[in-house]
C-alpha cells in the first residue's frame, strides 16, 4: 500500500528535477547569485557581472530619460522664477529631443550635460503612456504638448497678480485664468504618464516576459535584464535609492517619483531598493516567481505613493491660508489625480482619474470656484480606490 | 519566562509581517498606550469640548435670533455679550482641527481673520452668495460677526440704525441670521460625527503612521499652535516674521472691531494647548493618557540635564503664560503703544513651536506632514 504512492512520487520528483535541469541547461546564463548578498545597503550595480567580470548593469537610458524630464521641467520652473516667457516649441523639443534642445545646468539637485542628452538617442515622448494602445498613447503626448501651448500662453502674464480669470502670479507661482498652475500639471502627470507608466506598467510588467537566455547584440546584457535595470535608472540616478533615508530626512537626491515615493509611502520606501536588487538576482537565477513579485510590490507602493500624494495635496489646499498655497496645493494634486489613471494595480485608468478632475475643476472659473465640499468628494473617491 | 515571552513576540510579528498589509509591527508597540490615550481625548477632552462650545454657541444663536427679530440697544448687547463667549469658547475646541472638522474645514468658516468688510458688504446684497470658496472664509464666522456687531457704526445707536433703516436693513439682518445658521449647521455635523462612528475610527487607529489618529492630532495640535496661535494672533498683526518686526498690522488681531477680547481669546487658546497637552479632563479637571505622559513612557528627556521633555514643555507654556499675562487686554493698543510685548510674547511662543514641532515630533515618532516637503 505505501509502495506505490511512493514510487509515483519518486517518478513525479524524477520527472520534475529533469525538467528542471534541462531548463537550467538551455538557460542558465550566469552563476546563481545568493539572495542574502541582496542587502539595503548594496549598490544597485555591485552584484551583476558576466563570466569577464564585466557588468551586465546599463543604466544609461533610464538615467538621460531621468535628466530629462529634471531638463524638461527645470526649463519651466526656472523661467518661471526669472519671470520669462517659457516657448511652447521649446518643451516639445525637449520633449522629443529634437534639435540638440538640451543645455548645460548645474543647481544644487541637477546636474546634466546637454551635450549627453542631445546624443543619447532616447527621447521622453515616445515612451510616454507607451503600456496604452497606440492612439490611447498619443492622446496622453498631445495632452502634454497642449499644456505646453497653455503653459507658454500663461507666461505672457508673468509679471501680472493672478486673481479670478486672470492668469499670472499667485506668490511665485505661475498660474492660468482658472488659476491652475500648469507647471505642476505636467511635472505631475509626467511622473504618471512617464515614470510610472513606463517603469510600472511596460518595463516592470509586459517587460518581465523578455529573453533572459542570451544578450542582447553586443552587449553584456540579456533584454530581461535591461529591461529591469532602465526602470531602476529611471527612477534614481543613485547607486543606493534612498541610502541613509529616515522618515523625516531624505538621504539622498531624488527627483520627481523617487521624491515623492519617499515623502507618500513612509511604510515601504525603504523597501524599495531591496525590491529592485532582489528581482535583479532573481532575473539572475531565473526566478521568474521571484522577480514577478519584487515588480508587483514596487508597482503597488509606486502608486500608493502617488495616490496618497494626491491626497496629501487636497489635504493642503484644506489647510492652505493663502490663495499661492493653495493654488500651488491644488496644482500638485490635480496633476497627481491624472497620473492616477496609469495606477494599473489598483485599477486606475482614464475614466477614474478624469471623473475626479472633472468634479474639481470643470467650473468656470475652475480653481478659484472649489470648495472642501468637491475636495472632499475627490478625496473619498481616491481614499476608496487605493484602500487607504 | 522572559525567553518564551520574547519568542511569542517574535512569532505573532512573523505573522504580522508576513500575513497583513498594514504596517510593521514596531520593536517597541505602544498602540495600547495611544489607544487609552485617544479614548481619553475623545471622551473627556474633544467631545465635552465641542459640547461646551455648543451651549455657548447656542445661547449666542438664540441672542442673534432675537436681534435680528427686533434690533434694539437690549437685544445687541445680549447678542454681543453672548457672541463674546462664544468666541472665548471657541478657543477651547478651534485645535480639534482633524477627523470631522478636518472634513468640513471647520476653522475656515469659523475664524479666518481679518474679516473682509468690503466682501461681507458685498455678499449682503448678493443672496446667492457661495459661502463655501475659499475668499468667503473671512467674510463668515466670529470675525464677520465682529464686523457686523461691533464694527458697522462708531456707536451703539448706529449699529441699531444699520439694521433698522436704510435700503439694504433687511439684507444685512438676512446675512447674521444666514452666518449664525451656516455656523449651526457646521458645528452641528461635526459634533453628530464624533458621537457616531468617528469616535470608533478615531479610537481604533492606533498607529503612528501618516493618517493614524496620534498622527493627525499630533499634526493638528503643533499646526494649529505654529499658525493660529503664535501667527494668528500675535506674530502677523504685530509684524514679527522669524522673531524680528518688520510693519506692524494692528487692524489683524482678532476681534478687531471689539478689541478689548484680544487677550482673552489667546489666552484661552493657549490655555486649550496646554491642557490639552497635560490631557486634562474637561468636566473632572484631572490628568489623563496624554501627550505628556506619553513623552514619559517614552523616557524622552533632555541628554545633558535629565529633564524630562513633558517638564520642559510645560515650562515653556508657563512663560509664554506669564508673557500673555503683560500684555494688555486689547492688543490693538498694545501693537501700536508696546509692540516689544508683542515680539517677548512671540518669541517665546517660538520655543514652544520648536518644542513641539521637532522634539516631540520626534521622540513620538511622528512625521510633521502639514509643510510642503518637496521645495517646488
Amino acid at each position: 500500500m505505501n509502495y506505490l504512492p511512493t514510487a509515483k512520487a519518486l517518478v513525479i520528483l524524477s520527472v520534475v528535477g529533469l525538467a528542471s535541469c534541462n531548463e537550467d541547461e538551455v538557460s542558465h546564463l550566469r552563476p546563481n547569485i545568493d539572495y542574502s548578498l541582496a542587502t539595503a545597503e548594496t549598490p544597485y550595480s555591485q552584484l551583476f557581472v558576466d563570466a569577464n567580470g564585466t557588468t551586465t548593469v546599463d543604466l544609461a537610458e533610464g538615467n538621460s530619460r531621468h535628466k530629462m524630464f529634471q531638463a524638461l521641467n527645470y526649463y519651466s520652473t526656472s523661467n518661471v522664477s526669472a519671470n520669462t516667457h517659457i516657448d511652447a516649441a521649446k518643451l516639445k523639443n525637449l520633449f522629443t529631443n529634437t534639435g540638440n534642445p538640451f543645455t548645460d545646468i548645474s543647481t544644487s539637485t541637477i546636474s546634466v550635460v546637454g551635450a549627453d542628452l542631445n546624443t543619447a538617442d532616447v527621447q521622453l515622448r515616445d515612451v510616454v503612456a507607451s503600456s496604452l494602445s497606440s492612439s490611447d498613447a498619443e492622446v496622453v503626448r498631445e495632452r502634454m504638448e497642449d499644456l505646453f501651448d497653455q503653459i507658454d500662453a500663461a507666461s505672457n502674464s508673468v509679471t501680472t497678480t493672478a486673481s479670478q480669470g486672470i492668469a499670472g502670479k499667485l506668490g511665485t507661482y505661475l498660474v492660468d485664468a482658472k488659476g491652475i498652475e500648469i507647471a505642476q500639471i505636467i511635472q505631475k502627470s509626467l511622473i504618471g504618464a512617464l515614470e510610472l507608466d513606463y517603469i510600472g506598467n511596460v518595463l516592470l510588467d509586459k517587460g518581465l516576459t523578455a529573453d533572459n537566455h542570451s544578450v542582447v547584440g553586443d552587449h553584456n546584457y540579456t533584454q530581461l535584464e535591461h529591461n529591469w535595470d532602465e526602470a531602476y535608472g529611471l527612477l534614481t540616478l543613485n547607486p543606493i535609492y534612498l541610502a541613509g533615508s529616515t522618515d523625516d530626512t531624505r538621504g539622498t537626491v531624488e527627483f520627481g517619483a523617487g521624491s515623492y515615493i519617499w515623502e507618500y509611502n513612509k511604510a515601504n520606501y525603504a523597501k524599495i531598493h531591496p525590491a529592485f536588487l532582489k528581482g535583479r538576482v532573481a532575473i539572475v537565477n531565473n526566478d521568474n516567481a521571484e522577480y514577478q513579485a519584487q515588480a508587483l510590490f514596487i508597482r503597488t507602493e509606486f502608486e500608493k505613493a502617488l495616490a496618497a500624494a494626491a491626497l496629501g495635496y487636497l489635504d493642503k489646499w484644506k489647510s492652505g491660508t493663502t490663495d499661492a498655497s493653495r493654488a500651488h496645493a491644488i496644482g500638485e494634486g490635480l496633476g497627481f489625480i491624472y497620473s492616477l489613471r496609469f495606477a494599473k494595480v489598483h485599477g486606475g485608468d482614464a475614466t477614474f482619474s478624469d471623473s475626479i478632475l472633472t468634479g474639481l475643476i470643470d467650473s468656470p472659473n475652475g480653481f478659484w470656484d472649489l470648495t472642501v465640499t468637491k475636495v472632499n468628494t475627490a478625496s473619498d473617491a481616491i481614499k476608496a480606490k487605493f484602500g487607504l | 519566562m522572559k525567553f518564551f515571552r520574547v519568542v511569542f513576540v517574535g512569532i505573532v510579528a512573523c505573522i504580522c509581517g508576513c500575513g497583513g498589509s498594514g504596517s510593521d509591527p514596531s520593536p517597541a508597540d505602544n498602540s495600547k498606550d495611544r489607544q487609552e490615550m485617544l479614548i481619553h481625548w475623545a471622551d473627556n477632552i474633544i467631545i465635552p469640548s465641542y459640547d461646551n462650545f455648543k451651549v455657548k454657541f447656542d445661547i449666542m444663536l438664540s441672542e442673534s435670533e432675537e436681534f435680528t427679530s427686533s434690533p434694539s440697544n437690549e437685544s445687541l448687547t445680549a447678542f454681543r455679550t453672548a457672541w463674546v463667549e462664544a468666541y472665548a469658547e471657541w478657543q477651547k475646541v478651534e485645535l480639534f482641527e482633524f477627523g470631522p472638522a478636518d472634513r468640513y474645514t471647520l476653522r475656515n468658516f469659523f475664524n479666518i481673520y481679518p474679516a473682509d468688510v468690503a466682501g461681507i458688504e458685498t455678499n449682503i446684497l448678493d443672496p446667492l452668495a457661495n459661502l463655501e470658496v475659499p475668499n468667503s472664509y473671512p467674510r463668515q464666522g466670529f470675525p464677520a460677526l465682529d464686523y457686523l456687531i461691533n464694527g458697522v457704526a462708531s456707536d451703539d445707536a448706529g449699529i441699531i440704525e444699520y439694521y433698522t433703516t436704510g435700503d439694504d436693513a433687511p439684507e444685512r439682518i438676512a446675512y447674521v441670521s444666514k452666518l449664525v445658521g451656516r455656523m449651526n449647521t457646521l458645528i452641528t455635523n461635526v459634533i453628530t460625527e464624533w458621537k457616531g462612528s468617528y469616535k470608533d475610527t478615531f479610537t481604533s487607529s492606533t498607529g503612528l503612521d501618516i493618517g493614524s489618529s496620534t498622527g493627525i492630532v499630533v499634526n493638528a495640535y503643533v499646526l494649529n499652535y505654529e499658525r493660529y496661535i503664535r501667527s494668528g494672533k500675535i506674530g502677523i498683526p504685530g509684524g514679527i516674521v522669524a522673531g524680528v518686526s518688520g510693519t506692524a498690522y494692528p487692524d489683524k488681531v482678532e476681534a478687531y472691531f471689539k478689541k478689548d477680547i484680544s487677550k482673552l481669546l489667546a489666552k484661552n487658546a493657549e490655555d486649550a494647548t496646554a491642557s490639552f497637552f497635560n490631557g486634562v479632563n474637561v468636566t473632572t479637571e484631572a490628568e489623563g493618557p496624554s501627550f505628556k505622559s506619553y513623552l514619559d513612557a517614552l523616557g524622552a528627556k533632555d541628554s545633558s540635564t535629565g529633564t524630562l521633555l513633558s517638564e520642559i514643555i510645560n515650562d515653556q507654556f508657563s512663560v509664554v503664560d506669564s508673557k500673555l499675562n503683560l500684555l494688555s487686554s486689547n492688543f490693538y493698543e498694545e501693537i501700536l503703544n508696546n509692540n516689544q510685548a508683542m515680539e517677548d510674547t512671540y518669541t517665546e511662543m517660538q520655543k514652544a513651536v520648536r518644542l513641539l514641532k521637532v522634539d516631540m515630533t520626534s521622540a513620538m515618532s511622528v512625521t510633521i506632514t502639514y509643510t510642503d516637503n518637496d521645495g517646488d
